[in-house]
């Protein structure tokens, strides 16, 4: 095997995928920050040694920059929320400070290609189908991140996020079917025949959309509502005693909805569909697909919402959170 | 009483009009527009609107990181799994054969 790399850019996480022996090493980052501008030089002090253990960048106006889970964790602390350098699946150009951010995380989690030249393929989002939005500009997106990993030495090429999940998911169905990578910022879709993706698209609303309705109805902080939703215990379709799990439920609800009546519209009648011979097998990976009762919903929302495939089955990925960047890292030895 | 003469060049002029008109629509039908005098420059402006356009694609500068000291050892969190994706390879290079 050679030094090829897969990386998972996505809104919440990056993940690298790099073989190693015959297995994969994958190196997960939390993609969020949180600054902290001190106005005085003994607060500076101060805060910097507060700060001692934990992961953060000392910045040339001498403010702090919180990376990651302990960045989450100190937004919580100080009752605000963390930012993401990342909106809705791609960097924004008006976002100076976002992109600075991002290009230290890409660059620290990549590091520099053992030869220059080594191929990395990362995932970019598919053109949503749910907004019309001037700021969401994939190919700004896409060319921001192959300038980042370009000056690490490496053949940076971009390929749809959903195309990635099919490579690692449909493996036992000849590469064919549907991937469906549910995100935090966005949802998005690949039908895939036989190793080419014939079909892809994207919606705006997932993981984020939760916490900030959930954040709205509960009057939380997002943060909050995200930490809570990842590590409390809720099964979706079930009632909860805690509220702010209770209205993550049924925001889960809502979602998978609309996501599967998306799913439906876009696909009936789209004159690039393959016409398929075999029921399909659906392969749903992503952070927001890990709640309980995800897939089934998924399937369930699927039939009341008149999909217009048969469906064989609908499963998750052997492994939800690496799954992208494994199929970034198989694609990275053939394409 | 209008004279013989007189009919005579009333029905010539309806006749042309009448004529005129006929031409005129057999032209419409025919070439879909009627230009009488040709406008050579302004044809030539037409075109060369449909052939050239401008990027107005998003220029990327160069994102600096300069001056940013990290203040840690290691980012992230690294996980080694048995899998083994050569399989999965040759299937998909066949298929993309």
């Amino acid at each position: 095997m050679n030094n090829n790399v897969g990386l998972d850019v996505g809104t919440s996480f990056i993940v690298l995928a790099k073989n190693k022996d015959n297995n994969i090493l994958y190196t997960d980052f939390r993609d969020a920050f949180y600054i902290i501008k001190p106005t005085t030089p003994v607060a500076t002090k101060m805060i910097e040694k507060g700060l001692s253990g934990k992961v953060f960048i000392k910045d040339s106006d001498n403010s702090f920059i919180l990376l990651g889970k302990d960045a989450i964790e100190k937004a919580i602390e100080r009752n605000d929320s963390a930012k993401r350098p990342m909106f809705k699946g791609v960097v924004s150009a008006k976002e100076k400070e976002a992109k600075k951010v991002l290009a230290f995380i890409l660059k620290e989690v990549v590091g520099t290609a053992s030869s220059p030249g080594d191929k990395l393929i990362f995932c970019k989002p598919a053109q949503p189908v749910d907004i019309e939005d001037n700021d969401f500009d994939v190919g700004y997106h896409e060319d921001v991140v192959k300038s980042i990993l370009a000056e690490q030495g490496y053949d940076a090429r971009a390929i749809n996020e959903a195309e990635a999940l099919c490579y690692a998911g449909l493996e036992d169905s000849d590469y064919t079917g549907i991937g469906v990578s549910c995100g935090a910022g966005m949802t998005n879709v690949c039908v895939m025949l036989n190793g080419e993706p014939t079909v892809t698209f994207s919606t705006t609303k997932s993981g984020d959309w939760i916490d900030r309705m959930v954040s709205v109805a509960v009057g939380e902080p997002d943060s909050v509502v995200q930490a809570e939703k990842e590590q409390g215990s809720y099964i979706i379709g079930n009632h909860n005693d805690n509220p702010i799990l209770d209205a993550v439920c049924s925001y889960y609800e809502r979602l998978i909805d609309y996501t599967t009546k998306y799913l439906s519209v876009t696909l009936k009648n789209h004159k690039s569909l393959p016409k398929f011979k075999q029921p399909l097998k659906v392969v749903i990976a992503g952070g927001t697909s890990l709640a309980k009762g995800y897939v089934e919903t998924f399937h369930e929302k699927l039939k009341s919402n008149n999909f217009p495939l048969p469906i064989k089955e609908v499963v998750h990925a052997d492994d939800p959170l690496h799954a992208v960047a494994k199929g970034c890292l198989i694609a990275s030895q053939i394409l | 009483m209008l004279s013989t003469a007189d009919i005579m060049i009333i029905i010539l002029v309806i006749m042309n009009i009448i004529s005129f008109g006929i031409g005129y629509l057999f032209a419409k039908l025919n070439f879909g527009y009627i230009n009488i005098i040709p406008n050579k420059e302004h044809q030539v402006v037409q075109q060369v609107k449909h052939n050239i356009s401008i990027d107005d694609t998003k220029f990327v500068t160069k994102i600096s990181t300069d001056g940013m000291e990290k203040k840690y050892n290691c980012l992230g969190e690294t996980t080694v799994i048995a899998e083994d994706i050569n399989s999965s390879v040759n299937k998909l290079k066949n298929l993309k054969k």
